[in-house]
């Protein structure tokens, strides 16, 4: 039982033809009336304020609401001065904003919100729509642009070249297939992963990507190389939710309702507490949890840094000015 | 009737509308079933049969449009067929396969892009996908990869994991093209026009030996008989190590009964089936003694039908049977 929003139907139809009828100034959605194709949700940004909290880690930045409801931290710029959250439970009808760093938070205006990652330089971000649809957003202008169709899955990833990672399944009700996919500014997507079921993908400090994948044996950690890929670990059935630190030297991932940092190097899998949907620091010294219904902050020997409450948060790749990521 | 396992005209239309709307099925008896054993449960958003993006064609044929609201019905691009059901409902394989693909790592109704499913490979080709299944933890899946699953048998409890917004079962027949699995086979299409029709295991009361009240002298046996029509979308069959058709003692389900003879395997199960196998809609039979144990009286001995080592079948569906018996001196 699935409400979905169309985001890329008839897109093509629409990218060629209607550039040549539209007046300047005129709407993508004025054009085709009745369809919510490309027509912006109404509503003003979702106040939202960016928090960083050095008190805590470097690293992590909250997001704060006075907005009740559901919210969901979707990425945060490698340089810690923006953040884009998700507003609402059901992706087909959410919001995006994007909380600024000493600026007001931005709406960009999209057929709901699934996911979201930002450019290298924090410029713009990639975003997938509620249908699945990729989209193109400029941090300070908030004006969305279609990339391509989809449908495609989170999370998103933006390469220094302007290339955007992104997952393409068969469906976004049941994805059993899920292909790694980078984007070109064309919108032209390619699959740069043999791995038939991929949960996630990140780009790792040294500039590798790593993907997250299920296998029938279970899920598997590899780093993509020129030539196939190479294993990082094997964490068997029933591992989900992984999140890498930046050098992918340490992960934490989700079992049976328990959170697990593994130490790839030396292969000690630690027990940290009960929770979900880990999301590990780039140092992987400290991780946010899922715990009944709350945001904790963890360190990596799993004692607790702090309760956030109903709060959002996540970490930024290399906070403060002068950001190279 | 005052023994009969009861099939209400009703309930089961609830779950055979779909197929009284067509004609009968062209596929075998052994093909495939519904893939869970409530025949009420019903189809909310089925399959979009029009490739193109903003059309839907649903399993009426009817041609919508996105400007065309038609909330419940088929949404753009669905894959599969989603039938609503409460959080842990038993899901079934719906034909012999081997299980292929397991994950059962995600929280029972943790949302999210991913969930989990169980896929497997059938012997024509095809793949049956079973989605947003319960917890691999919560017992959520009930298979393992390689494992062989006959039609019928149970793979898991359903839930609400992944991309769900009200605890369903997600359900895809795709078919195997190289290294991809298309939902879109016309074959498939043909054959979701008139299917799926039937649970697996559903019986209708027919008829037995002795209608009325079986008189046994204490110590003594008698042989009674009673003949149940397969009305589900599986064969019976006695002769088969999982899933063979018995007639068990029920409420409580298994219990010993006092009027186990000696022809009964086990003291709860009175008899497997007469016949080597019944194909749906045919009639078997299930002969078995009833022996006067108990002291002089009057008793009511309830019995159910069961596929063993896979389920019983839907009593609340389809009622009880049971034998009131004196035993006399």
């Amino acid at each position: 039982m699935v409400r979905r929003h169309p985001a890329l139907r008839g897109i093509w139809t629409i990218l060629v033809i209607v550039p040549l009828v539209l007046p300047l100034g005129f709407s993508l959605a004025a054009g085709r009336p009745g369809s919510s194709a490309l027509r912006p949700v109404s509503g003003a940004a979702p106040a939202a304020e960016l928090v960083p909290r050095p008190d805590l880690h470097p690293a992590l930045v909250e997001v704060r609401s006075r907005e009740a409801g559901p919210r969901r931290l979707l990425a945060v710029a490698p340089d810690g001065r923006a953040a884009a959250t998700a507003h609402g439970s059901d992706p087909a009808g959410a919001r995006l904003s994007v909380a600024r760093l000493h600026a007001s938070p931005l709406g960009p205006q999209l057929p709901g919100i699934l996911d979201a990652g930002f450019a290298a330089d924090g410029t713009w971000l990639a975003a997938i729509d509620g249908a699945g649809a990729m989209w193109r957003i400029p941090a300070d202008s908030a004006a969305p642009s279609v990339v391509t169709g989809g449908p495609f899955v989170g999370p998103v990833s933006v390469e220094p070249g302007g290339a955007i990672l992104a997952s393409r399944v068969p469906s976004l009700e049941a994805p059993h297939r899920s292909r790694l996919s980078r984007i070109g500014p064309g919108g032209i997507a390619t699959v740069i992963s043999t791995e038939s079921l991929v949960y996630g993908s990140a780009r790792l400090a040294d500039g590798t990507i790593a993907v997250v994948a299920h296998r029938p044996t279970g899920t598997v950690v590899l780093r993509l190389a020129a030539r196939g890929s190479v294993l990082v670990a094997d964490l068997g059935l029933g591992a989900v939710n992984v999140s890498l630190a930046a050098d992918g030297r340490r992960l934490a991932f989700e079992r049976a309702g328990e959170v697990h940092l593994l130490d790839v190097g030396s292969g000690v899998d630690r027990r940290v507490g009960s929770g979900t949907r880990p999301r590990l620091a780039p140092d992987g010294r400290a991780l946010l949890v899922d715990r009944d219904g709350r945001t904790v902050v963890l360190a990596d020997d799993g004692s607790l840094i702090a309760d956030l409450g109903h709060s959002v948060a996540g970490f930024a790749a290399c906070p403060g000015e002068g950001c190279q990521p | 009737m005052r023994r009969r396992i009861a099939v209400g005209a009703a309930s089961v239309l609830g779950g055979l509308v779909l197929a009284l709307a067509r004609p009968a099925p062209a596929a075998g008896a052994d093909d495939y079933t519904l893939p869970f054993y409530d025949p009420g449960t019903t189809l909310s958003y089925g399959m979009d049969r029009d490739p193109r993006d903003g059309f839907q064609l649903d399993f009426t044929g009817h041609l919508w449009r996105d400007d065309d609201p038609h909330p419940g019905r088929v949404y753009d691009n669905h894959t599969g067929q989603d039938y609503p059901m409460p959080v842990r409902t038993a899901i079934a394989a719906a034909r012999d396969g081997v299980v292929v693909d397991v994950e059962g790592g995600y929280g029972t109704e943790a949302f999210g892009p991913f969930g989990n499913f169980v896929r497997v490979r059938h012997t024509d080709g095809r793949q049956t996908l079973y989605y947003h299944l319960a917890a691999a933890a919560e017992d959520g899946i009930g298979v393992g990869i390689g494992e062989t699953v006959p039609a019928g048998e149970p793979v898991g409890l359903s839930g609400c994991s992944g991309w769900c917004f009200g605890p369903h079962l997600h359900f895809e027949v795709l078919v195997e093209r190289g290294q991809e699995l298309d939902p879109s086979d016309p074959h498939f299409r043909r054959l979701w026009t008139t299917w799926p029709a039937r649970v697996p295991f559903l019986a209708a009361y027919e008829r037995e030996s002795n209608p009325g009240t079986v008189s046994i002298r204490r110590g003594q046996t008698v042989t009674h008989w009673v003949e149940l029509r397969n009305l589900g979308g599986r064969t019976w069959r006695n002769n088969v190590p999982v899933g063979r058709i018995a007639l068990g003692t029920w409420n409580p389900p298994a219990h010993d009964s006092p009027f186990s003879a000696g022809d009964w395997p086990y003291r709860w199960m009175a008899t497997p089936l007469d016949q080597a196998s019944v194909a749906p809609d045919q009639v078997g039979r299930f002969t078995f003694g009833l022996r006067g144990g108990p002291p002089p009286g009057a008793y009511d001995q309830p019995f159910n039908l069961v596929a063993q080592s896979v389920r019983w079948f839907d009593h609340a569906r389809i009622g009880q049977f049971h034998v009131p018996i004196v035993v006399t001196n």
